[in-house]
């Protein structure tokens, strides 16, 4: 059907996506901008102008850019489990 | 969520990094290899098996991202039963494609 919206992103592949870090409870994270790179259970390795950051996902409130004009805040600890075990389930709401 | 819905993702989020890994392959061949991987334990998790273009691009014994020129060697074989070779660089299995009569 569609591709990547603001429904399936839970499940999507965020690898790629733009990113900014909109809080986090390192104050030294909050508004990093970059790109994802990779993704592990607990976090985001985010390229930042070349440089890599990575995000501890419970920890951070993240914007995904998910096209052109759609931005989406997601809560990271919603984030929590590997890029692969992401596309199944999640049918309960946290918020 | 239907079965339907996550295969549909599963196929898009596949889509999506190997083409990741296309573009990466030359600046960062171990980044595009984990998308590689990263895909096919998506494709295993979905219980669904890589389109026929992207199981092409991959290792079936070693896993490995076959770039043709880099990590494998692709040649055209004219004698007995005309056929398509592909070895992987990296673990030495070499896939045949069958090119039918022509």
């Amino acid at each position: 059907m569609t591709g990547l919206n603001e429904r399936n992103i839970l499940t999507h592949e965020l690898i790629g996506l733009e990113v900014e870090v909109s809080n986090d409870t390192n104050p030294y994270n909050i508004n990093i901008r970059g790109t994802v790179i990779d993704e592990t259970r607990n976090t985001f390795l985010i390229n930042v102008n070349g440089k890599t950051k990575r995000i501890i996902k419970k920890d951070a409130i993240l914007r995904f850019k998910i096209s052109e004009d759609k931005i989406v805040e997601v809560d990271g600890r919603i984030l929590v489990s590997r890029p692969e075990d992401r596309i199944k389930k999640r049918i309960k709401r946290g918020w | 969520m239907s079965r339907k819905r996550v295969e549909e993702v599963a196929l898009q989020r596949i889509e999506r990094l190997f083409s990741l890994a296309e573009e990466v392959y030359r600046e960062r061949p171990a980044l595009a290899q984990r998308y590689v991987d990263l895909a096919r334990r998506i494709a295993m998790r979905a219980r669904l098996s890589l389109p026929r273009e992207f199981r092409r691009k991959v290792c079936r014994r070693c896993g490995a991202f076959l770039v043709p020129g880099n990590s494998s060697r692709i040649r055209v074989r004219q004698r007995r039963e005309p056929h398509v070779s592909i070895t992987c660089l990296r673990c030495g299995r070499v896939y045949r494609i069958p090119l039918g009569r022509g």
